[in-house]
C-alpha cells in the first residue's frame, strides 16, 4: 500500500479522498488556497500547504507549485480528486516524471479520452456506438455552420477539452450557429485553456445513464453498474442514481459489456466512467472520464465497494479485489447535489458566509461536503457545497429518505438548491422514475417562487417575534448581555 | 416595578409585516401569543443556535428557521432552505411610509443590474444603441459560466458604467437607460 498521498484538490472531494486515505493508512498531505486556509479538507488531513492565492490557476492548477509541495512533503501519491487537473495528461505525466505515482490512468489514456474528437473515433473501432458529429474541431463559424447543416438540426456544439457543461451549446437552427460558436469557444477557453470546439447530433429528452468502470495494472476490467443522472440543468447533473429505475437486467449487462470493452481499448488502468446517452432503446457513447465522479457514492452504496479504497490498491498495483460476478447490486441510492444556486432566481450562483449549519442524519443517509459553519462560499471554485447520498431497499424508500433527510439539512447565509430538490422528491413523475434530461424544462413550476399559506403565516408571525423582542432588548438592554438574543426561557428566568 | 414590564410598556405591540410586498397587521400579545390579520394564534419563538438559529411553535407547527436583522426592522429570514425578505414596521413608521409612497413621481426605465456578482466578459451595445426586449446587453461570467444579460423593454443606452474584464458586485448598475424617442 501507499505511504502518502498528496490530494491536489479542495472541498468535498478534497475531503471524501483524505477520509479513504486515512482509513488504509496512508499519511494524508492537503493542499489549500489563501482563500480555503479554514476548510475541513485542510483540518481533516495529516499535514497541509499553502499553494497560492484564491484564484485557481495561482493555486489549485498550478502544476509546479504543487509538484513542490509534493516533493518538500515526500508525497509518495498525488491524487488529483475530479476537476482542477484530474483530466490533464500533462498533469499526470509531470507527476510520475517527478517520480510520484498518480492516482489515476495513463497520461496517454487521460489524453485520448480527453480529446472528445479522438475518444469517439477510437470507441467507433472498438463497435462502442457513438452519435453521429464530427470527430475533428471546427476551425470557424462558417465550418460550424456547414457541418452543423450536414449532421442536421438540433446540434450541440461543444468543447474538445471540456465537460460539465461548460463550453456547450445547443443550436436549433443555422442563424444561430455562429453566435452560439463564439459564445462555446469563449467559454471553453476560459475554462479549460483550450477553445477547441466540435458538433453532433443533439437527442430529444434522451436520458444520461453511465457505467462505472474500474480496471487494473494487471489487465482486469470490470464495471460497477450504472448510475441514472438524468435530471440535469443546462447539462449540469442535480440528481443521481443506482440502479436506473427504466433498464432491465438485459440492457444492464449489454451497456456495461460495451463499457468494459471501451476500456480495454485504451488499456484502462483505475476508476473511470463511460456516460452513454439512451434515446429511443438505443444507447450511444457520450464521454469517457478518466476519474472519479461527483456521483460514485450511489455506486458505493449499492455494491458495497469503496471506490477510493480501489483507487489505492490499484494504485499500488494490487489487483481488483472482485471479480465481475462477485460484484452485488442490492437496494436503491439517490444523490441531490447541493450547491450555492438560488434555483427560484433562474439558478444564479450566490455568495456569502455559511452562518449556519447542521447535515442530515439517521439510517441511510450519507453527507459528503466540504463546508463548516463560518466557510466563505466565494466565486472563485465550483459552487458544490456538498452532496446529501440517501440508500434504501427500494427506489421509493430511497426517495422517501432523501425528502426527509433534505428537510433535516440546514445551511444558513447562502442560498442552495436544496428546496428545489425537496419539491423535485415528491412530484409524480420523479416518483414514478419517468426520467429525461428534458425533465426540468417540463416540469418548470417546480421553479416557481411560490410559497404556501403555512410557509407565509410562519414568516410573519416570526419576523413580528423577532423585531418585537430585538426592540425590547434594546429598550431594556441586559447587564453584561452578549448581543445574543435570549431564549424565552432565559428571559422568564431573570424576570 | 420589574425592569421587563416598564421595557414593554415603551415598546409597541403592534406591527405591519411586509412579505412579496403585500402588508400584514400583527399584533404581539404579553402572554406569548400574536394576532395576525385578526387571528390570534399561540406562538413561541426562541434562539437554539445563536446568532441566527431559531425554533417557531405556531400553534404547536414546528418551524426551524434562521434569521438576521439590522437596526431598521429588514430581516432576513430562512425557512425551508429559501431565503426570504421581510420588513417589519410599527404602526407609525407604517404611516410615514404609506404617505411618502403616493408623493413618489414617474419612473424611468430600471438601470441594468448584475444579478450576481461576476466578470464582465464583454459589452454587446454601444453608447447611444438603441436594443430590443431581449437583446443581449452584456455577458458576465460567474462560476465559470456565461450569462447572458438581456434588455427588458426597449430603450437607448445612455451610459455604460463598465468594460470587459471589470469584477462586478450583485446589484451593480451595469447600464443605464433612456427612453427611445419618437421618430
Amino acid at each position: 500500500m501507499l505511504e502518502s498521498v498528496l490530494v491536489a484538490n479542495r472541498g468535498e472531494i478534497a475531503l471524501r479522498v483524505i477520509r479513504g486515505a486515512r482509513e488504509l493508512g496512508i499519511r494524508t498531505i492537503a493542499v489549500f488556497s489563501e482563500a480555503d486556509r479554514g476548510s475541513p479538507h485542510v483540518m481533516h488531513a495529516d499535514e497541509a500547504y499553502s499553494v497560492g492565492p484564491a484564484r485557481a490557476s495561482e493555486s489549485y492548477l498550478a502544476v509546479d507549485g504543487l509538484l513542490d509541495i509534493a516533493r518538500r512533503s515526500k508525497a509518495q501519491a498525488i491524487h488529483p480528486g475530479y476537476g482542477f487537473l484530474a483530466e490533464r495528461g500533462d498533469f499526470a505525466e509531470a507527476v510520475v516524471d517527478a517520480g510520484h505515482v498518480f492516482v489515476g490512468p495513463a497520461a496517454s489514456t487521460i489524453r485520448a479520452m480527453g480529446d472528445k474528437t479522438e475518444a469517439r473515433r477510437r470507441m467507433a473501432a472498438a463497435g462502442v456506438p457513438v452519435v453521429p458529429g464530427t470527430h475533428t474541431s471546427l476551425g470557424s463559424r462558417q465550418e460550424a455552420r456547414r457541418v452543423a447543416e450536414s449532421v442536421g438540426f438540433p446540434v450541440v456544439l461543444k468543447a474538445a477539452a471540456g465537460g460539465g457543461g461548460k463550453g456547450m451549446r445547443v443550436v436549433r437552427n443555422v442563424n444561430d450557429v455562429g453566435g452560439a460558436f463564439d459564445a462555446a469557444v469563449r467559454e471553453a477557453e476560459a475554462a479549460f485553456g483550450d477553445g477547441s470546439v466540435y458538433v453532433e447530433r443533439y437527442l430529444e429528452r434522451p436520458r444520461h445513464i453511465e457505467i462505472q468502470l474500474f480496471g487494473d495494472a494487471h489487465g482486469n476490467v470490470v464495471h460497477l453498474f450504472e448510475r441514472e443522472c438524468s435530471i440535469q440543468r443546462r447539462h449540469q447533473k442535480l440528481i443521481e442514481e443506482s440502479p436506473s429505475p427504466l433498464i432491465g437486467p438485459e440492457e444492464r449487462r449489454r451497456m456495461g459489456e460495451a463499457a468494459v470493452r471501451a476500456a480495454k481499448a485504451v488499456d484502462y488502468v483505475g476508476a473511470g466512467t463511460v456516460e452513454f446517452l439512451h434515446a429511443g432503446g438505443e444507447f450511444f457513447f457520450l464521454e469517457m472520464n478518466t476519474r472519479l465522479q461527483v456521483e460514485h457514492p450511489v455506486t458505493e452504496l449499492v455494491t458495497g465497494v469503496d471506490l477510493v479504497e480501489w483507487q489505492f490498491r490499484v494504485a499500488s498495483d494490487e489487483p481488483l479485489p472482485l471479480r465481475q460476478d462477485e460484484i452485488p447490486l442490492r437496494g436503491h441510492a439517490l444523490e441531490c447535489r447541493i450547491t450555492s444556486e438560488s434555483p427560484f432566481d433562474g439558478f444564479l450562483p450566490v455568495t456569502g458566509v455559511v452562518d449556519e449549519f447542521v447535515p442530515p442524519g439517521g439510517a441511510g443517509v450519507r453527507w459528503d461536503g466540504g463546508i463548516a459553519r463560518g466557510s466563505e462560499i466565494g466565486l472563485h471554485y465550483d459552487p458544490l457545497l456538498g452532496k446529501l447520498i440517501t440508500w434504501a431497499a427500494d427506489r421509493r424508500g430511497a426517495v422517501r429518505r432523501m425528502k426527509r433527510a433534505l428537510g433535516e439539512l440546514r445551511i444558513g447565509g447562502v442560498a442552495t438548491s436544496a428546496p428545489l430538490l425537496s419539491r423535485i422528491m415528491d412530484e409524480p413523475d420523479f416518483r414514478q422514475g419517468r426520467l429525461s434530461t428534458a425533465y426540468l424544462p417540463e416540469h418548470a413550476g417546480l421553479l416557481s417562487g411560490e410559497t404556501s399559506l403555512r410557509e407565509r403565516e410562519a414568516l410573519v408571525a416570526a419576523s413580528a417575534l423577532l423585531e418585537h423582542r430585538r426592540r425590547e432588548d434594546r429598550a431594556a438592554p441586559r447587564i453584561g448581555g452578549s448581543g445574543t438574543p435570549l431564549s424565552d426561557w432565559q428571559r422568564r428566568a431573570q424576570g | 416595578m420589574r425592569r421587563a414590564e416598564a421595557a414593554t410598556a415603551s415598546v409597541p405591540s403592534r406591527y405591519v409585516v411586509s412579505l412579496d410586498g403585500e402588508d400584514h397587521e400583527v399584533v404581539v400579545e404579553a402572554d406569548g401569543g400574536v394576532i395576525v390579520d385578526g387571528r390570534r394564534r399561540n406562538a413561541s419563538l426562541v434562539t437554539t443556535s445563536p446568532p441566527t438559529g431559531h425554533s417557531l411553535l405556531l400553534d404547536g407547527a414546528s418551524v426551524p428557521l434562521l434569521a438576521r436583522g439590522d437596526a431598521r426592522g429588514s430581516w432576513e429570514i430562512d425557512l425551508g432552505g429559501r431565503t426570504f425578505a421581510v420588513e417589519v414596521l410599527d404602526e407609525r413608521q407604517a404611516k410615514v411610509r404609506a404617505l411618502s409612497a403616493i408623493a413618489g413621481g414617474k419612473t424611468a426605465i430600471a438601470p441594468l443590474k448584475a444579478p450576481m456578482p461576476g466578470l464582465v466578459v464583454r459589452v454587446a451595445v454601444e453608447d447611444g444603441a438603441v436594443v430590443g426586449a431581449g437583446e443581449t446587453v452584456i455577458i458576465v461570467e460567474a462560476m465559470k459560466m456565461e450569462n447572458e444579460l438581456r434588455a427588458g423593454g426597449a430603450a437607448r443606452v445612455a451610459r455604460i458604467l463598465v468594460g470587459a474584464g471589470d469584477a462586478v458586485a450583485k446589484g451593480q448598475v451595469l447600464v443605464e437607460f433612456s427612453e427611445v424617442e419618437a421618430e
